[in-house]
Formats: C-alpha cells, sequence, structure tokens
C-alpha cells in the first residue's frame, strides 16, 4: 500500500514531517487535583491526577520518596470497531508501566517522601499514538496539580514506511507494520527519557527518524508551555489584582 | 496514620465475636484454656496498640467508623468516594434541606444547569457529553448489524455499558468501579429498556428490525463516567437521550439473491436514518433526607441519604421504570408521593434538556 504518495503527501494528507493537529486543555475533572485533555488529530485523551496525598497501601510506602502510580485505560467506544476489553489486559499495563515509569523521571520525588501520587490516563479516541498523547496529557495534569517536576516530559512518535521518515503517525500508518519509534524527551533538559522501537531499521535512518521524533517532542513541548502559560495567565486575571 | 485505624467494620466485629467466644470457650471446657489464652493474649495486645495511636483527627476518625449513626450507609455500594463530613457539617446539609435552601442555594427541587455536548466522539453512530455540576459523562451509541434473538424475529436488540472512569475518583482504580458500573448499568436498562419482552421501552425496537428474523441493528450504548459530583443516574440517562438523537442509522438496502440464504446487504454511508427520541424517558431520582427529598444531589448530599428512587418518566407522563436504593425503608405512601413529585419534575428536566439537545444540535451542525 501507498502511505506516501508521489506528491510527498500522506493518507490524511499531511507532509511527512508534519505533525497532526494538536491541542491541549488545563481543567477537565473538577474533583481531581489536577487534570487536562490532550488532543493529537482524532487522538484524544483525559488524564486526571490525584495527590501528593496519603499511601493507600501502607506497604507500599517509600520513606524517602514518592510512590508514583499509573493507571491506563481505554474507553469501549475509543477505537473503530467497538469493543469490550477486561480492564487491565497486558496492553494497558505495560502501557501504565511506561507512562509511570516517564512520569516518575520528572518529578521530584524526594520532595515528597511517604506521599502517593496518582496519574490516571484515560483514551476516549485512539487514533494512534496514544502512548504519546498520555503522557502529554500527564505532564499537564502533572503540572496543574502543582507538582514539583525537574522539567517537561513530552513524547512523540515517528516512522518509517516507503523510505520515508514520517513524523507523528496516526492508526492506519500505525497498523501498516513499519518502525514505530516513540520518544519521550525533557524538553529543556535536551534528554531522552522514553525511547522504544519495534520492527527493524538501518542504523543511519534509525537516526534520522529518532531525530525527526524528537524534533517533534520539541514542538509539542512549545504547545505544553503555551497552554500553561496561558493557563497561569487566566488564573493570575481571576485572581485579581 | 497506624494501623488499628485501618481496621475496617468487619475486622473490628469481628474481633469482638472472637472475644466473645473465648470467654464462652473458656468457660466450657478446660481443654480449650490454652487457646482461649493465646486469643485473649491477641486482644490485649490489640487494646494496648489501640491506645498508643496518636488520634489527629480524633472525630472524623470516629464517625467514619461508627455505622450506627442514623442516615449514614457507608456499605451503600452507590457513592462514588466517600465523603467524609463533620457532625456540624451534617447538621448544616440537612438542616439546609429541611428549610428548602441546600448548601449551594439551590432549592429541593432544582436540578444544577445541564450541559449537553452532542457528536463529541466522531467514529461512533452518535454521541453526547452532558455536565451537570461536576459531574461529566459521555455516551456513545454504535449500530452493528446483528441477528435478532429467535424469541423477538421481528425486533432489534440494544445493550447499555457504563464504565467508571479512575479519573472521576481514585478508588474506581483496577475492579474498584466494577460494582458501580454494574448497578448504573442495571438501573439505566430497567428505565430506558423495559422488561425481558422489550415491552415498554423508551426505544422503539421494531424500527431498528432490518429483515425479519434474518438481520436487525444492534445498538450498543456505552457511557462513560469522566467525573463524578453525584447524581450519575440522571446525567447517564440525560446523555443517553441526547447520545441517541444525534444517532443516524446508516440505511440499509436488502437484495434477495436467493431466498433460502442470508439477503444481500448494501449499507449506505451517505443516507442515515434519524432516530425517534420523543418517547426516550428521563430519569429523576429523588433523594430522601430526614422527612424531605431532594433531585440532584450533590455527593455530600448523598452521603446523608436514606434511600433514593429514581424513577424513569418519558413525555407523556408514564412512568418507565423505577429503582430504589438505600438501605432505610420507606413508607408505600411516600413512594406514592415522590413518583409524583418525579414525574412533575421530569416534565420540567425534559423541556430543558430538549432545548438544549436542540442548542447543542445546531452549534454541531453550524
Amino acid at each position: 500500500m501507498e502511505y506516501v504518495s508521489p506528491e510527498g503527501l500522506r493518507l490524511d494528507g499531511r507532509r511527512p514531517m508534519e505533525m497532526r493537529q494538536i491541542r491541549g486543555e488545563i481543567g477537565a475533572v473538577a474533583k481531581a487535583d489536577g487534570s487536562a485533555v490532550f488532543e493529537m488529530g482524532n487522538t484524544k485523551v483525559i488524564a486526571a491526577v490525584y495527590g501528593p496525598r496519603e499511601v493507600q497501601n501502607r506497604s507500599q510506602q517509600i520513606s524517602d520518596q514518592a510512590l508514583v502510580r499509573c493507571e491506563y485505560s481505554m474507553a469501549n467506544f475509543s477505537t473503530g470497531d467497538r469493543m469490550r476489553r477486561p480492564k487491565g489486559d497486558r496492553r494497558s499495563t505495560e502501557i501504565s508501566l511506561v507512562i509511570r515509569q516517564t512520569m516518575e523521571a520528572c518529578i521530584m520525588t524526594h520532595l515528597m517522601p511517604r506521599s502517593q501520587i496518582d496519574i490516571f490516563v484515560q483514551v476516549l479516541q485512539a487514533d494512534g499514538g496514544t502512548r504519546s498523547a498520555c503522557i502529554n496529557a500527564a505532564t499537564l495534569a502533572l503540572a496543574d496539580a502543582g507538582i514539583p517536576m525537574r522539567d517537561l516530559v513530552t513524547s512523540c512518535s515517528a516512522g518509517y514506511l516507503n523510505s520515508t521518515p514520517l513524523l507523528d503517525l496516526n492508526y492506519v500508518e500505525d497498523s501498516a507494520g513499519g518502525p514505530d519509534v516513540t520518544v519521550g524527551i525533557l524538553a529543556k533538559m535536551d534528554k531522552v527519557t522514553l525511547l522504544q522501537m519495534d520492527a527493524k531499521l538501518p542504523m543511519d535512518i534509525f537516526e534520522n527518524v529518532m531525530q525527526l521524533a524528537t524534533e517533534g517532542c520539541k514542538a509539542v513541548a512549545q504547545c505544553i508551555q503555551e497552554v500553561l502559560l496561558e493557563n497561569s495567565k487566566k488564573l493570575e486575571y481571576q485572581r485579581g489584582p | 496514620m497506624s494501623w488499628p485505624t485501618n481496621l475496617d467494620l468487619g475486622q473490628k466485629e469481628a474481633l469482638v465475636r472472637r472475644a466473645h467466644s473465648t470467654v464462652k470457650r473458656t468457660e466450657s471446657g478446660r481443654e480449650k484454656e490454652e487457646g482461649g489464652e493465646q486469643r485473649e493474649g491477641r486482644l490485649t495486645q490489640e487494646g494496648k496498640w489501640r491506645e498508643r495511636q496518636p488520634q489527629p483527627q480524633p472525630q472524623q476518625q470516629q464517625l467514619e467508623l461508627r455505622p450506627s449513626i442514623p442516615s449514614f450507609h457507608p456499605s451503600l455500594p452507590s457513592f462514588p468516594g466517600m465523603v467524609g463530613l463533620s457532625v456540624g457539617e451534617k447538621h448544616f446539609i440537612q438542616g439546609g434541606i429541611a428549610q428548602d435552601l441546600r448548601t449551594d442555594g439551590r432549592k429541593r427541587l432544582h436540578y444544577r444547569p445541564i450541559s449537553v455536548e452532542t457528536s463529541v466522539i466522531p467514529q461512533a453512530n452518535g454521541s453526547a457529553r452532558v455536565r451537570l455540576g461536576a459531574t461529566d459523562v459521555i455516551v456513545s451509541v454504535k449500530a452493528e448489524l446483528g441477528k435478532p434473538s429467535p424469541f423477538q424475529p421481528s425486533k432489534g436488540k440494544v445493550a447499555i455499558f457504563v464504565d467508571c472512569s479512575p479519573t472521576a475518583a481514585p478508588m474506581f482504580e483496577g475492579r474498584g468501579g466494577e460494582e458501580l458500573s454494574a448497578e448504573l448499568s442495571v438501573s439505566l436498562q430497567r428505565c430506558l429498556l423495559g422488561g425481558k419482552s422489550g415491552e415498554g421501552a423508551g426505544i422503539d425496537l421494531s424500527s431498528l428490525m432490518v429483515v425479519e428474523g434474518k438481520l436487525c441493528w444492534d445498538l450498543y450504548i456505552d457511557g462513560l463516567v469522566v467525573s463524578s459530583d453525584g447524581n450519575l443516574l440522571d446525567a447517564l440517562g440525560a446523555a443517553i437521550k441526547a447520545a441517541l438523537s444525534n444517532t443516524g442509522i446508516p440505511k440499509v438496502n436488502v437484495a434477495f439473491a436467493s431466498s433460502a440464504d442470508e439477503p444481500e446487504v448494501d449499507v449506505s454511508d451517505e443516507e442515515f436514518l434519524q432516530f425517534d427520541t420523543s418517547r426516550v424517558p428521563v430519569i429523576v431520582t429523588l433523594t430522601k433526607v430526614g422527612r424531605h427529598y431532594i433531585v440532584d444531589a450533590t455527593p455530600e448530599e448523598e452521603s446523608q441519604m436514606s434511600s433514593a428512587i429514581s424513577v424513569s418518566v418519558n413525555r407523556l407522563g408514564n412512568i418507565c421504570g423505577l429503582t430504589k436504593r438505600g438501605g432505610a425503608g420507606l413508607d408505600p405512601s411516600v413512594i406514592l408521593d415522590m413518583v409524583s413529585v418525579a414525574k412533575h419534575v421530569s416534565q420540567q428536566l425534559i423541556s430543558v434538556l430538549d432545548s438544549e439537545i436542540f442548542a447543542a444540535e445546531s452549534a454541531a451542525d453550524s
């Protein structure tokens, strides 16, 4: 199948190095300590953060740092054909783990010993790149909750189809069988915290694809910073003089 | 928190019962003295732990552990997220309800503002998001072609599933939300779909039939609780009504190639049939607190309830389904009174909801 037309356009009309429309919004769940919605094209996720609070299961308490927990769940209606998968299947367990490890790396856990931070991400629409969208939503929600972080973690994926590196794969491109490189970076410190790839890729091309994904992460970081700034301005305005 | 406070009620009760049984056993025979002593030892140890225990919020701790306070039922599954309230707060809520002025300024029979948004899930046949205060639910309707059941060959099938997302409350994590999800799904099914025969259903099941006995539409109604701030059932009912009026079912052209075989189907992706939702009922939950009842209770008010009745009423004022929740018994005459109040409130709710749905649909079209 042709994923990049001779004119250099992808199936959804994007250029190979073009991202989908990204949009972030803070405050989707009123009762949570921090929450956010993040959209990448048709992929849409909600993240809610509860904490830092008392550890619920005392045996999990860590004496010198905070316990970070994460749960990823997909709504029944999130995919094209309806499915009803049991909670806690292997895929969501793995993604929960990935998100937890990525966020743990940026949260300053040593400042909140003997406490717990819960991150819940809920996929409303899945169209490829849910992993990245979840991490971006979680970053926004953590920032909204006012949890001290070293830096903003942002994530983006890139692939390689029809001998062209493609940025931010959608579902059709993702299921095409080519490699899918998901990168998560600490935006300002310029460090990679998450790197996953399936399928195989020559070394030099991998370098290009990863570079592309990293550029994508930086673009997401820019967007997230704008959203946070906008939100802070709103809060400042609401507080009054 | 030191660990004796972690004991839940069951454990405490078991502890007391154990203490009694040890006394009995030591009385009844000498051989069992040893075991009895051990048990007593454990008990006194436990007693010591209690003494040592620092009590940061003694009042609240105690209240949460005591089931004997009237109109407080920690065991009810219908509360998403237990709310800890002081005695003063409880009196304030109860007194406000008695005086027809609730903590958020509403009267007893006033709903919070409802906001409706339709077509929120593009890949579904219809969807809606309803916000009621901080309660936020999303409902999607998906239509799939299926085979009608042999008992009702001329009717389609409708199934309702509700999921409670952990984003709404940390206690829904893992399997924690399953009980509430099941309760909500069953209540909705009862209120909207009628009995097993499909009789009295708010949705006209025969309109879902394509070829009698061979082909029908299966409607899957999936609800998701994104944020929970009380009165989930009413919000879900309203969202289902909105999602159904947003639903377009593709037109199906059936060609009979050979009458014995399966009919050949051509599903149009341009022509859609709109659904008749005028008969879909709304759900009104009346929560009884003290001697009065209120609609659209917040979690704080729900924690003070003695019982609640959810009535689904359609536009004609017919009652389509009813569920009573809560531990306390109700006088039959009170139930009848509550139902008539619910009927009255439902007509207002229907008109508000209709105008909200209309506004949402026209906003989505433009």
